[in-house]
């Protein structure tokens, strides 16, 4: 029998691989690290504590020790981690979750006070999704009705002329089904968990946005385990789960594409100039967007988000 | 004296028709979306709307829930006893109920608290988070009085053995 | 002592405050908060207490249930149910029985615009009974005929007992809505079976009554077309994507305001009435949704769930076993507790087992409410009995129960047939889906 028990929470299902791949292994490795004196009960989503907006306060408030979250939802929670949610920032997973995990120390850390940060990432850049209409260029977003993920997305999609519809991932389906929605911006992962393939018939790989996760641990929690179950927990986090979320991102995307291309659909790449005129037309909801996260007390808002692209250069040239 | 009777009587039914028009506002926004929608005239943050109209409407028809006694509950056990046994058990039930409601009150208005602190707004419209906790904050609040009037009402019924 | 143990106890301590005339919400929340203090000390308590209550109201599909309601209640009170009766009742009311089988007849076609047993009940009660009374209908028929027949307005859709357990197994609330349509027409057919059956055997209970000609059935029939036009809008709607189902339930409590205020038949006194019957219905089942989410997130805390299929799944027992005992636990619980706080409080302890013996969830769906439904009209407490005798008034509760027992027999007739045959829920939903 364990002797300490730990809880951790998520929201997503126990079929994902964040679960799957992440989750489970990491807390199988840190058992096994300390002999057993620690053991992990985890709730996923589904069950009371699987909300997605309120994993960042149970952890907080001690209700379990170790929770994974998004940190858009609720929005204005970790408004520094949040600025690499604009638009065109990074083109993939890896870069995104580099540029995270470096910039914790210095410029994100007043984000998680109270709170022992085990890992910081990002997914790889959503796609747009369409039922009946193809979208290539920004006119062809006019009107369509859009499900969004986040704020940002929101804003996103309401300059480029589309209406942005915030639904529970769980309903885009039917809506879609039923013409409500015309399309949806999610990575590929959740178009092969949800099943949207079957509705769904063209995508547009456009590179627009990303969003963030968080994987916290409460820092009382922490600090009561002894050095040696502190030493596992930081063994297997941190630095050595940062290169790891590149690949796994893309072996979780893979099978939503794979589908989409047995199905026949349209996959289509947003080409270079079409991508410099949306940048263009996004410039004034960048600004605002840095002058919401500095109206809300992060006066370097700017800062970060200047360091943040130096960042996701400094990745790309080195791979 | 009359007033100081029917006045907590009278706001709990009024919070109750307030509950049900903002069902009804639910509804509207609902078929005005689906009707706009069709004519190019969506109705922007409709979610956001409803969820706001759905939540208020559902914490404030709470105390008439409580005050009516509509709350499911079985009382065969209740029928059996006498009078005199029966009337400690409401009692007991009335003051469950109180401690319970009393404390998602208490409790609710901490985190209430924490989440305005936050500054936390809805999805699309950003309406501020606090306007959906009012309801719930009123509703539970009320829910203390109507629990009461049930239970002096159902002490009033019995006949006195 | 182990977790799941502390689970079971709390099973039985909240069982044990609805016994002793508890609200079943308030049971349930109470036992929930004082399971979660013990496990986790107060801090963790009080956060779930300060929050769960809001979350679990909060979700944006919840608004079905309210305007379900809406649209059943404002149905009731434009008449609608009148005009099914009378519609029917022209065509077969000469025969013997003809009477009570409309009664079940009006019963389905009513409970396809309104979400709730009890209000099917209340309506098709304050139409049918008198009418039964003047033809000199034995009581314990007509009272247990429309006890019965409420429990169609429960499966035939819209079905606020299918959204709540729709959301709770995240099944599609579409599909189970059209996978009830043909259990819940079978229901019906069956119930009159029983009623053909019964006073074959016993004539003295339904007197004949009196023929009509077509002229009354014509003019009858051009009454009802209200019904038919709310019905087709909202599940047409459904199905011919106009509109979601969470946003049918806006379309229907809209189209049932102005279906009521068109007849004529919205009074102050009836609008009043409407909007307290809402507000105590929809106040309860929100109620019991909070009370269930604080005795989740504790028997969730137990393990108990978990443990339940471990078991199941080392004990050997075939799934069509353990399928037989959940739905023996079922009626037998339904012997006590309502329908709604019975799938509240088994539902997230059952459908992971049924989901882990490939039971489909539609299916397991279906098949769950109509179990909950025989517990409606099963003594000693059956909602429905309850609410039949007080709308016949000077009728006894056992003259009601001597009555149930062939519309029982006929629920187990039907609930076999499920279980043997599932295609009889699948079958529709594949095909349209
Ligand atoms: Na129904
Ligand atoms: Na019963």
């Amino acid at each position: 029998e364990a002797k300490t028990k730990l809880k951790i929470s998520h929201y997503l299902p126990t079929v994902h691989g964040l679960h799957t791949d992440f989750v489970v292994p990491w807390a199988q490795e840190v058992t096994e690290c300390t002999g057993g004196e620690v053991e992990f009960d985890i709730f996923p989503g589904g069950t009371q504590l699987g909300n997605v907006a309120r994993q960042q306060e149970q952890v907080m408030a001690g209700v379990v020790d170790i929770a994974l979250g998004l940190t858009g939802i609720p929005r204005g929670r970790f408004p520094r981690t949040s600025l690499i949610d604009m638009p065109f920032l990074t083109d993939s997973a890896a870069s995104a979750t580099y540029t995270l995990w470096s910039m914790l120390p210095n410029e994100l850390a007043d984000d998680y006070k109270g709170m022992k940060v085990l890992g910081l990432f990002a997914h790889n850049p959503g796609v747009i999704h369409t039922a009946t209409k193809k979208v290539e260029k920004m006119e062809d977003l006019k009107d369509l009705r859009i499900r969004t993920p986040s704020p940002a997305v929101s804003e996103m999609l309401s300059y480029l002329g589309a209406t942005p519809q915030g639904l529970p991932p769980g309903e885009v389906y039917e809506n879609l089904q039923r013409g409500v929605l015309d399309g949806t911006v999610f990575p590929w992962d959740p178009v092969k968990s949800f099943g949207l393939n079957e509705v769904l018939k063209y995508h547009l790989e456009a590179g627009v946005y990303t969003v963030s996760f968080f994987f916290v641990m409460n820092e009382r929690s922490y600090k009561k385990l002894s050095p040696e179950v502190q030493a596992c927990i930081d063994k297997y986090s941190g630095d050595a789960l940062e290169p790891k979320f590149g690949p796994w991102w893309d072996k979780w995307d893979e099978p939503g594409r794979q589908e989409a291309i047995a199905a026949g659909h349209e996959i289509t790449t947003l080409s270079p100039e079409e991508r410099d005129r949306w940048r263009e037309a996004l410039q004034p909801m960048m600004a605002k967007y840095v002058e919401q996260v500095k109206a809300s007390g992060v006066d370097n808002a700017q800062e970060i988000y200047e360091t943040m692209k130096a960042k996701v250069a400094e990745y790309d040239a080195a791979h | 004296m009359n007033t100081l009777k029917t006045l907590p009587r009278r706001l709990v039914s009024t919070l109750a028709v307030i509950g049900v028009l903002a069902y009804a506002a639910a509804a509207v926004v609902t078929v005005a979306d689906i009707v706009g929608r069709n004519l190019g005239m969506p109705i922007e943050g409709v979610v956001d709307l409803v969820q706001l109209f759905v939540v208020a409407g559902a914490w404030l028809v709470m105390p008439y829930a409580f005050q009516a006694a509509a709350h499911v509950s079985v009382d065969f056990v209740l029928n059996m006893l006498p009078a005199a046994a029966a009337a400690p058990l409401k009692v007991l039930a009335a003051l469950v109920a109180l401690v319970l409601v009393g404390l998602m009150l208490w409790y609710g208005f901490d985190t209430f608290k924490l989440r305005t602190m936050f500054g936390d707004r809805s999805q699309q419209l950003g309406i501020p988070v606090a306007w959906y906790w009012y309801p719930l904050l009123v509703g539970l609040a009320a829910s203390l009085i109507g629990i009461l009037i049930q239970l002096s009402d159902s002490l009033k019924k019995e006949p006195q053995a | 002592m182990s977790d799941p143990t502390l689970g079971l106890l709390g099973f039985l301590a909240a069982l044990g405050l609805i016994a002793l005339g508890l609200p079943v919400a308030i049971s349930m929340g109470a036992i929930g908060v004082i399971g979660y203090w013990w496990m986790n000390g107060w801090m963790g308590a009080a956060y779930i207490l300060g929050s769960s209550p809001f979350e679990s109201i909060f979700p944006y599909s919840f608004s079905v249930i309210p305007l379900f309601v809406m649209m059943g209640v404002f149905a009731s009170h434009a008449g609608l149910s009148r005009s099914l009766f009378d519609v029917i009742n022209s065509f077969i009311g000469h025969r013997r029985g003809g009477l009570a089988v409309t009664a079940v007849g009006a019963s389905a076609f009513f409970g396809a615009i309104c979400g709730s047993s009890l209000a099917t009940v209340a309506t098709i009660g304050r139409v049918a009974l008198p009418e039964m009374k003047r033809h000199g209908y034995d009581p314990s028929l007509s009272t247990a005929t429309v006890a019965a027949g409420g429990t169609l307005g429960v499966l035939i859709p819209p079905s606020v007992l299918l959204v709540v357990y729709g959301l709770l197994t995240q099944s599609s609330i579409g599909q189970l809505f059209i996978g009830a349509l043909v259990p819940g027409i079978l229901g019906a057919l069956l119930y009159a079976l029983a009623i053909i059956i019964r006073v074959q055997m016993t004539p003295s209970l339904a007197p004949k009554a009196e023929r009509m000609g077509w002229g009354a059935r014509m003019k009858f029939l051009g009454q009802i077309w209200p019904v038919v036009l709310l019905f087709a809008v909202v599940i047409g709607g459904i199905y011919l994507g106009w509109f979601s189902p969470t946003e049918a339930a806006a379309v229907g409590a809209v189209g049932a305001f102005l279906l009521a205020l068109a007849s004529g038949g919205l009074t102050l006194q009836a609008m009043r009435s409407s909007v307290f019957e809402t507000a105590g219905l929809t106040g309860m089942i929100f109620f019991i949704l909070i009370g269930a989410a604080l005795f989740n997130v504790f028997l969730e805390e137990t393990g108990l769930p978990q443990m339940l299929i471990e078991q199941i799944q080392s004990s050997g027992l075939s799934p069509l076993t353990v399928m037989v005992l959940i739905l023996i636990f079922y009626v037998v619980l339904g012997c006590f507790m309502d329908s709604m706080s019975m799938i509240l409080l088994t539902v997230p302890l059952l459908a992971p087992v049924a989901l882990e013996l490939d039971y489909n969830l539609v299916w397991f769906g279906i098949v769950v409410v109509t179990v909950a439904e025989i517990g409606l009209i099963t003594p000693p407490i059956g909602m429905n009995l309850f609410v039949v005798q007080a709308a016949a008034g000077n009728v006894q509760l056992s003259t009601v129960v001597k009555g149930i027992l062939p519309f029982i027999l006929a629920d187990f007739t039907r609930l076999v047939l499920l279980v043997a045959f599932p295609a009889l829920v699948l079958w529709l939903p594949r095909a349209m889906f």
